[in-house]
């Protein structure tokens, strides 16, 4: 049964479904790329607020927005774009479940495509102070079904497919979604191992600009930086957590793990 | 392409447990003072900690950085502006932000600070490992 709540009407969805949009389905990850990238789109575009994941497994965490609650997993979607946005790191466990219902929600919404964007973790990332030097990797399902669209099949001839491990919840989204014949692409960007890359969001959004015609301003999301750095650091301390914690219990001899890890 | 992003003989150590850790800061906002993010690598080729600080928005010439102890390292530095407390959405209105300030938890003692660089808003300490 699909957990997912819709707060328009029947005929809003069908308007949505009918336009079949690209979906970001934006987690907080390493770097907070789609996470960051997510929540600038929903602000920039003012993107409408659709539907939520009502399940018992969801996180018990509310987001209070001028006195109002908004449950963790939410979906908004505008004239361009949907983004299924997270606003808290899921646990494990709960990977599937919501994979599952992202497969479900497939069906309602019909997207042209799913998109997400993860770091990959360098360590020696303070090292690039250009944010142009920060490679750029994609990864993806079913690429044959965009090759109609001159557009993404041009962006795509024009970088670097990834070779590598992917763990985290994106691997997990592939996997389900390799049921389906939606074409998935994952960009896979160096970044912070775990601290927030607003840079690396920044070029992540450069590249959803390029690849989809998305017609956002970058540029307050750059005037911004400063107090996203500050504000997501709780954030990248629960990514961090839930990083360590799929490792190993012991503070220390831990080897780095991360979302992309070879 | 393997190799690129660390070496493989580096560890990564925690400055605190990883598990059942509280998900409400702990920064003193009261104080005005947050906690900076941490992470710790151990470089076994030249057998010392590198300690990574991840300062935005900080005022490098206020910085501060002490050993207390062999195991703990103080840090202070000043934000190079005030930040609204409301920026943070912790409910604490009409306060403001001024520092960075934590007591690092070392996995292993350390002789000293041996270096300190900054890169791209991150400080980075250098400090060889005490012989055990």
């Amino acid at each position: 049964m699909l957990m997912i709540k819709w707060v328009v009407d029947d005929d809003k969805l069908d308007e949505i479904r009918n336009k079949h949009l690209p979906l970001l389905i934006s987690f907080p990850d390493t770097g907070l790329i789609s996470h960051i990238a997510g929540s600038h789109i929903i602000s920039n575009l003012k993107l409408d607020y659709v539907g939520y994941i009502d399940a018992e497994w969801a996180p018990p965490f509310v987001s209070f927005i001028n006195g109002n609650p908004l449950p963790p997993m939410r979906i908004y979607c505008g004239n361009d774009i949907c983004v299924f946005y997270s606003e808290i790191p899921l646990d494990s466990s709960i990977w599937h479940l919501v994979a599952r219902e992202l497969y479900l929600m497939y069906d309602r919404l019909r997207p042209s495509l799913a998109l997400g964007g993860v770091g990959l973790p360098y360590v020696k990332r303070e090292t690039i102070v250009d944010r142009r030097m920060l490679r750029v990797f994609v990864g993806g399902l079913n690429l044959e079904y965009v090759k109609n669209h001159e557009k993404i099949k041009r962006y795509l001839s024009s970088v670097k497919m990834f070779t590598g491990g992917l763990y985290g919840i994106y691997a997990t989204i592939l996997q389900v979604f390799s049921r389906t014949k939606l074409p998935v692409i994952i960009h896979i960007i160096d970044s912070f191992p775990y601290f927030p890359d607003v840079d690396a969001a920044i070029v992540y959004l450069e590249h959803l600009k390029e690849m989809i015609d998305l017609k956002i301003d970058i540029k307050p999301l750059e005037e911004k930086a400063s107090e996203i750095k500050i504000l997501a650091r709780s954030l990248s301390r629960q990514v961090q957590d839930q990083h360590m914690s799929r490792e190993s219990a012991v503070v220390t001899g831990s080897r780095t793990i991360s979302s992309i890890y070879m | 392409m393997s190799g690129f992003f660390y070496r493989r003989e580096r560890r990564i150590f925690w400055f605190e447990k990883v598990i059942h850790k509280p998900v409400y800061s702990q920064d003193n906002i009261a104080e005005g003072s947050i906690e900076p993010l941490i992470f710790i690598l151990e470089d076994e080729e030249t057998n010392e900690l590198m300690i990574k600080v991840y300062l935005p928005v900080a005022n490098l010439n206020t910085l501060k950085l002490k050993l207390l102890d062999e195991r703990s390292l103080y840090l202070e530095c000043n934000l190079s502006r005030r930040i609204e407390s409301e920026l943070l959405n912790i409910g604490f209105e009409g306060g403001h932000l001024s520092r960075y300030k934590t007591v690092v938890k070392l996995p292993k003692p350390v002789k000293k600070i041996s270096r300190i660089s900054f890169k791209n808003e991150v400080v980075i300490v250098e400090a060889p490992l005490k012989e055990e």
